[in-house]
């Protein structure tokens, strides 16, 4: 037996569950909409507006960095005067290593470290 | 409507607010229309306004863009659902739940079998489906309701209909 467009349309709005319940109660409604309302993230509505609170968090996070940046600096410096050549030389190396960083809008976070000492030849031995 | 006095950010929820008021209606037809119970479909609707709360910045002005991007999000939960279901059951090696209706009576064992053909069908090629054939919405606002061409929405509605044709065919 074929089923014709027509009688697809019609079987379909037949079963349309939609005609046949009653669509969700005030109550219903209203405890969803207080559900998603409360869920309401500060940024929603905020842009094109300053968000002191944000600001204030990322101001405390550079000053942190700069501060931590600051004290490695001066400790390195420290290390550096007490350690012969030799030591510093595989230090320079190490440090010669650069890393590049990549992130998804999915949050998937990917990490490229670039050595300079890798050599292609060496690894298909 | 009780007002949003719980909110965190006032303006965010009145957003948010004026957001549900306008379309919860609407995206609660269309997700009753996209899964099996009454309950799934509350659960789709209340999932579509969190990822609106989530990524407010994405959301565009407009009622019609508004509309668009709630659909699109809430399709895309179905699909998200509808996967996690196909991997479930080709773990488990069974075939499609049937709904939970069962009855002696003709209209709904028809109904039944509709509901099922419909469940076999991918979340997007059913919501091509529904929207053209019971919502009676036009081919272009349908590809621009789910971002896709007029020409996929045609394609899709022409597989869904053979695929739905040849199910209920072999259930009649």
């Amino acid at each position: 037996m074929t089923t014709s467009r027509h009688d697809l349309r019609a079987r379909l709005r037949d079963a349309d569950p939609v005609a046949a319940e009653p669509a969700p109660s005030p109550d219903e409604v209203a405890r969803m909409r207080r559900t998603v309302v409360a869920a309401t993230s500060p940024q929603f509505a905020s842009v094109g507006r300053p968000r002191p609170r944000a600001t204030l968090a990322l101001a405390a996070m550079l000053t942190i960095a700069a501060a931590a940046g600051a004290v490695s600096a001066r400790r390195f410096a420290v290390f550096r005067q007490t350690q012969p050549d030799t030591t510093f030389e595989v230090s320079t190396a190490a440090a010669a290593r650069t890393q590049m960083h990549f992130s998804t809008p999915g949050g998937t976070r990917i990490i490229w470290t670039f050595d300079p000492a890798f050599q292609l030849r060496e690894t298909r031995r | 409507m009780a007002p949003a006095a719980d909110a965190s950010d006032p303006p965010a929820a009145d957003r948010l607010a004026r957001l549900f008021d306008r379309h919860h209606a609407r995206l609660y037809r269309l997700a009753r229309r996209m899964v099996r119970t009454s309950d799934e479909a509350r659960d789709v609707v209340q999932d579509t306004f969190l990822r609106a709360a989530r990524s407010p910045r994405s959301i565009p002005d407009g009622p019609s863009h508004e509309e668009a991007w709630l659909v699109r999000v809430l399709v895309n939960i179905c699909r998200d659902g509808w996967r996690k279901e196909s991997v479930r059951r080709r773990l488990a090696g069974s075939t499609p739940a049937e709904p939970e209706i069962v009855a002696p009576e003709s209209a709904l064992i028809a109904r039944t079998t509709v509901w099922r053909a419909l469940d076999a069908l991918p979340p997007r090629r059913r919501a091509v489906v529904v929207l053209y054939e019971i919502e009676s919405t036009p081919i272009p606002v349908i590809a621009g309701l789910l971002g896709i061409s007029s020409v996929t929405v045609r394609w899709h509605l022409s597989v869904g209909r053979r695929e739905l044709a040849r199910f209920l065919g072999s259930q009649l």
